[in-house]
């Protein structure tokens, strides 16, 4: 039963050792490996978040489709010929096959081939082989696409497969701000671009959130993008790990376990005709700030967007080992293209299946998966740095901690 | 326009620097195996929905000139590239070997692939079709275009792309 009891609360607390003044953040390896806690993600993380789909810009027309599995779920993604977009579950409401087999594409009407149950681009039933058949209570009307609850902020759609959570703008908290910061800079608006790196890795979905948001590993992780790629293909210097962001803002959690981190950009210096625009249209620090610093922002529970590399990245459990990756370039709609291919590359040569880091990444965090399923349960993960900080880094844990605390508490409590 | 028997050499070369090719890949030697490449040349694997996009205006898988294959090739020997440290033991087939055009010293070929990659236990396959354009450089060829078209929708069954497929 899932019901709340103080027992729960007090069995996932026990998950975690926190001591405040002595700047101690650990947990059990257990987080990472526990089919239960898995079933527990499912039920009060993934069925209760707003969580990342896809953008405006991939449906641009109407009819124009997409078919994604979020959250565990098929969904259709589609926009009306009246210019809506919608999703529905990817079922026939007949039998719950699935309607629409195509990842992409534009269309008028979705046919099941199961009976040829027909729908329209709205998600109506339009077509039922041999009505005649079906009692005065069967309505055809009733039996549109089932509809999942949708809202999108600045061109992002988010799906939530709870009527009872909260509304999106109160979802993004503080994170609504770092993405108006971040979409701000896109002046003639942004769109996703056609290629997105499908991938996996056998290691918890969890692990994905923090080493996205993780800087004290690029020195190490990374070496080879830092020390051979940077330089010798680039012609940049490698920033020096201890002064690299100095003067960058503070990593911070920004509500319901969203979390970001700004650092130094590695190059290019903004023109001074643009920093003038900027610093009047958004004030000077905030300008200063968009120019002179990049953000990676996490949106609990699966998205991430490395603003320095474009890439929304989304995550979701198969398994607690077990996890699909996929990274979608979002670029400026207005670009040039000069910058685009540099865009292009600096996106490529650091991320995907194929990419100078992306591989390491996933190398580090499939080992780390193979011994947390072995370990002692009380053979604590930390998760310390610059907890007694006054102003911890960028390359500090603060807003990896930000993410577990939201992750403590929606998984310590009852249903909503 | 060529007789039989010189289209039947001509694929017998290019089977022959193929294999050769594989040979290099296969044993780690990716000095070796970037020395085969010309100034211009390009190393691509376009997105696997549409291999016909603009590397320009979409993300590949990989998309290198001459300083991104001869860096990849470093970083792969090297010790860091902990994805391949220790490195996977592979084995290329290749077959399918099909000149499919002449353009002056050039020669446009397509082979078909599979890739086995085995590292710490686990065995992991890439198959699909390989598109070269070659140039004749001394008795052999050197590469000006190879693509890689993997016949797959996803990685999602491999997870990364570590090695050079």
């Amino acid at each position: 039963m899932d019901t709340h009891s103080p027992h729960r609360r007090n069995s996932v607390d026990a998950l975690f050792a926190e001591d405040e003044a002595a700047g101690i953040f650990r947990f059990s390896p257990k987080v990472y490996s526990d089919p239960a806690l898995l079933r527990d993600e499912q039920q009060r993380i993934f069925d209760r978040s707003w969580l990342y789909t896809a953008h405006e810009s991939e449906v641009p027309n109407a009819g124009d489709f997409l078919t994604r599995r979020v959250g565990g779920r098929p969904l259709l993604i589609v926009r009306g010929a009246d210019g809506k977009i919608r999703l529905f579950h990817n079922s026939c409401r007949h039998r719950g096959a699935m309607v629409c087999r195509e990842r992409s594409g534009t269309a008028k009407n979705f046919q099941c081939f199961y009976h040829y149950w027909t729908y329209d681009n709205a998600g109506r039933l339009i077509g039922v082989p041999g009505q005649d058949s079906y009692g005065p209570g069967f309505a055809q009307s009733d039996m549109g696409l089932y509809a999942a609850r949708t809202d999108s902020y600045r061109g992002w759609i988010f799906v939530c497969f709870s009527r009872e959570s909260m509304g999106l703008v109160d979802y993004l908290a503080g994170a609504r701000d770092l993405l108006d910061m971040i979409l701000d800079q896109d002046e003639g608006g942004s769109a996703v671009l056609p290629g997105a790196h499908e991938y996996s890795m056998r290691a918890n979905w969890k692990m994905l959130m923090e080493n996205t948001v993780d800087i004290y590993h690029l020195n190490s992780t990374h070496s080879r993008f830092m020390y051979d790629y940077l330089p010798h293909v680039l012609g940049l210097t490698p920033p020096d790990p201890r002064t690299a962001n100095d003067g960058a803002m503070s990593p911070k959690g920004l509500g319901n376990g969203h979390a970001m981190i700004e650092y130094k950009k590695f190059s290019g210096v903004a023109d001074e005709a643009k920093r003038k625009a900027w610093q009047a249209k958004f004030g000077e620090d905030r300008a200063n700030r968009m120019l002179d610093y990049t953000r990676t922002l996490l949106l609990f529970p699966n998205t991430l967007f490395i603003e320095q590399r474009r890439v929304i990245r989304t995550c979701f459990p198969l398994a607690p080992d077990h996890t699909e990756v996929t990274g979608y370039p979002l670029m400026p709609v207005v670009d040039d293209p000069a910058v685009r291919k540099q865009r292009l590359d600096i996106y490529l040569s650091f991320l995907g299946p194929a990419g100078f880091a992306t591989p390491d990444d996933n190398e580090v965090m499939e080992l780390i998966q193979k011994n947390c399923a072995t370990l002692p349960d009380d053979a604590m993960i930390d998760c310390s740095r610059g907890m007694t900080s006054p102003a911890p880094k960028p390359q500090d844990e603060a807003q990896m901690r930000a993410f577990w605390r939201q992750w403590r508490e929606v998984i310590g409590q009852g249903p909503a | 326009m060529l007789s039989v028997a010189d289209t039947v050499l001509l694929r017998r070369e290019i089977e022959t620097f193929l294999y050769e090719e594989a040979e290099l890949l296969d044993s780690w030697r990716l000095t070796e195996w970037a020395e085969l490449f010309t100034e211009d040349a390009i190393s691509r694997a376009p997105a696997l929905d549409d291999a016909a996009r603009d590397p320009d205006n979409s993300i590949f898988l990989v998309n290198d000139d001459l300083p991104r294959i001869k860096s990849r090739a470093r970083q792969l020997l090297g010790d860091t590239a902990w994805a391949e440290n220790p490195r996977s033991q592979t084995r290329r087939l290749i077959t399918n070997v099909r000149v499919t055009a002449i353009e002056g010293d050039a020669v446009r070929a397509t082979a078909n692939f599979l890739v086995q990659r085995c590292r710490m236990e686990r065995i992991i396959t890439y198959v699909g079709q390989y598109r070269y354009k070659l140039v004749r450089h001394q008795a052999s060829f050197k590469i000006a275009e190879r693509i890689v078209l993997l016949a797959q929708d996803t990685l999602r069954s491999q997870g990364v792309m570590s090695i050079i497929v």
